[in-house]
């Protein structure tokens, strides 16, 4: 299988504000993680509360930078030669890009679900969705067309001119789920999609998840501390305290 | 749950409503100042045009002798000399006005002042407004005078066009061995104008001359034929503007009083400069105060909205974009501002205007399209200045701050 993610020692720590300068200070969230990710894959990263799981999804989408000049992610985004339709890879460093490219990086090629869902209000459900188009130049219409695309894809469609406030917690995780679809990335990065929803709604989020994994092929990585979602994975990968402590099918 | 959440909407956007209004009156209060002080400003500026070509023309030189505080009367020779100066074109000698009751009839009369006019070509008599006149030319006749609007209506006549033609009197009085003669004389009016210098009666010189050597017989050195010493002062009219003060000098070198228009024009000038300079800083006041507002309600905005940014970011809006949703948000609160504030200034420059059109015979604060782009152009520039801190914070958002603090809640 392709590697989409290639990870290498990649380390993430925070200092405490009250002694700068102290490598002693250093408090490591990630510690020389090491991992590969291949394309098409639906992987769960698991661990405890603190382990480690969220600031590596966070790493992986670029919504933050390594703390060591030795931490190295790759990302291969495939692409296509316009003459024969053979399949390439486009191989970019997520840590040495500028905070902007990292934003165009997310825009057209990374989809990420929040625990929280993190909607904007006054916005309805269809407006939420064709957020992602507004920051790659997609016109009015054709943004409206596939936030409604992708709306029926998480079997929305009835509620797309609904606000947030008026859709069950299922319905707005699903709503974020069709956002984070909709300009149809390689990769779905999840950070406790079911976290704050019930059996049941977690059930029909987890199950357009796999639906989109599969219709799409899409690369979905999963932080989940709930053993019963990550066993939907194919691969599970374990952390604790900052490092890798365990890959298992 | 829901009903909170709906609450909460409800909460969210009537919070929203209230800064964007608040931005919107504080902004808005800055343009309405600026529309209404540049419309006076414009207005001053037009009164004063006004008022000083109403005046005289500016290629006028008034002359005295400089004998001595008020001036003396102007000799035979000494009108030789004015016109034998170069760059002078035309010079009328003005015989010292007089005062007189004027009478339409015996139950209306009105004390006036007479003074010279030269004849049908004098350029004062063409610089005039005039409302009505005669089939012949105003100055033609010596029986013939020339009615400022305010004494026309002063001795009851109401339509303008059907004064001239109609007869009055002038009663002229002097002082003799102690007691006081009067002496009615007849006039036709030949025309009624707007106004005058100090709103006297206009006659021809030769009736003033007469009436003159009447008032003050032997008055003056120099006893000549018909009027000798009772020539008060002259208008000296140059060719063009660039004479004026060459032949200001030129006369002042050989001891002749001068005036002119352009005096008062250059005081009204730094009158006005004074009036624009205080109004401006009054503006610039207000837009201070506006810019204040709306940064602290921006950046009060920004804080609020961390989260709403910081989801922005997520889904791929670069630094740049969130800069512009600041940015383009309070240019439209801005242009929303300039519209209010041009609108409310629009009315009250309507009712000043309705006020004052009768007095002044002319707007007091004409409102025009290029004030509201002055104001609307101001308002902009403010809002954006007042925006460049809390975008630049909303650019900075992060995301994983945003998404910890979503947490801790």
């Amino acid at each position: 299988m392709t590697a989409l993610y290639e990870l290498q020692s990649v380390s993430k720590f925070y200092r405490d504000p009250l002694y700068r300068g102290d490598d002693a200070t250093r408090i490591y969230a990630l510690r020389d993680v090491a991992l590969t990710i291949g394309r098409g894959e639906l992987v769960a990263i698991t661990g405890r509360s603190g382990s480690g799981k969220s600031t590596l999804l966070h790493l992986l989408a670029g919504l933050d930078v390594p703390s060591t000049p030795a931490s190295h992610i790759l990302l291969r985004l495939p692409s296509r030669t316009s003459a024969g339709g053979d399949e390439k890879a486009t191989a970019v460093r997520i840590d040495s890009l500028s905070e902007d490219q990292r934003a165009r990086l997310r825009a057209t090629s990374i989809g990420f679900v929040f625990q929280s869902f993190q909607l904007l209000p006054a916005l309805t459900a269809w407006q939420n969705v064709a957020l992602p188009l507004l920051f790659v130049g997609v016109g009015p219409a054709e943004r409206r067309e596939r936030a409604l695309d992708a709306l029926a894809r998480t079997d929305l469609l009835p509620r797309a001119g609904h606000l947030p406030a008026q859709l069950s917690g299922g319905e707005q995780q699903r709503v974020a789920l069709a956002r984070a679809m909709v300009s149809r990335p390689p990769v779905l990065l999840a950070d406790e999609p079911t976290g704050s929803l019930d059996r049941e709604s977690s059930r029909m989020v987890l199950d357009h998840l796999k639906a989109l994994h599969r219709l799409y092929g899409t690369t979905v990585v999963l932080v989940t501390h709930d053993r019963a979602t990550a066993r939907l994975a194919e691969r599970r990968i374990t952390l604790a305290d900052g490092q890798v402590v365990g890959k298992a099918r | 749950m829901r009903w909170r959440d709906h609450s909460q909407h409800v909460r969210q956007s009537l919070r929203a409503w209230v800064f964007f209004t608040a931005n919107v009156v504080a902004i808005g209060l800055g343009a309405f100042l600026l529309s209404v002080l540049l419309a006076l400003s414009t207005g001053i500026e037009r009164a004063v045009d006004r008022l000083t070509t109403s005046q005289a023309s500016p290629l006028l030189i008034e002359v005295r002798t400089a004998t001595d505080g008020t001036g003396g009367a102007l000799s035979p020779r000494a009108l030789g000399t004015l016109r034998s100066l170069p760059g002078v074109r035309r010079v009328d000698p003005v015989v010292m006005p007089i005062f007189a009751e004027l009478y339409r009839d015996a139950h209306r009369h009105v004390f006036v002042s007479v003074m010279s006019v030269a004849d049908a070509g004098d350029p004062e008599l063409a610089r005039l407004r005039w409302l009505a006149t005669a089939p012949r030319a105003p100055s033609g006749g010596a029986g013939s005078l020339v009615l400022p609007l305010d004494v026309a209506q002063a001795v009851g006549f109401g339509d303008s066009r059907k004064v001239p033609g109609q007869s009055v009197t002038l009663r002229f009085g002097r002082t003799r061995g102690g007691g006081e003669e009067t002496l009615d004389l007849p006039f036709v009016i030949a025309g009624v104008v707007t106004e005058t210098r100090l709103s006297r009666c206009l006659v021809p010189v030769g009736t003033m001359t007469r009436l003159a050597a009447w008032h003050a017989p032997g008055a003056g050195p120099w006893t000549g034929k018909g009027g000798a010493g009772i020539v008060d002062a002259a208008f000296v009219y140059v060719r063009r503007l660039a004479d004026v003060e060459p032949v200001r000098r030129a006369l002042e070198g050989r001891g002749f009083q001068t005036k002119s228009v352009l005096d008062s024009v250059k005081d009204y000038g730094q009158i006005l400069l004074a009036v624009r300079v205080v109004l401006g800083l009054i503006a610039g006041i207000a837009f201070l105060a506006g810019s204040a507002s709306i940064f602290s309600a921006t950046y009060a905005s920004v804080l609020r909205r961390y989260r709403e940014f910081a989801v922005f970011k997520a889904y791929g809006a670069s630094r740049r974009d969130l800069y512009a949703i600041v940015l383009v948000e309070n240019v439209f609160t801005a242009a929303v501002a300039a519209v209010v504030g041009f609108a409310a200034a629009a009315v009250v420059c309507f009712a000043l205007n309705r006020l004052a059109t009768e007095r002044l015979g002319g707007d007091l604060v004409p409102i025009e399209a290029r004030t509201f782009l002055v104001a609307l152009a101001v308002a902009v520039v403010t809002c954006i200045l007042a925006s460049v801190v809390p975008a630049k914070r909303a650019a900075q958002s992060s995301v994983v701050d945003a998404l910890a603090s979503t947490r801790e809640r």
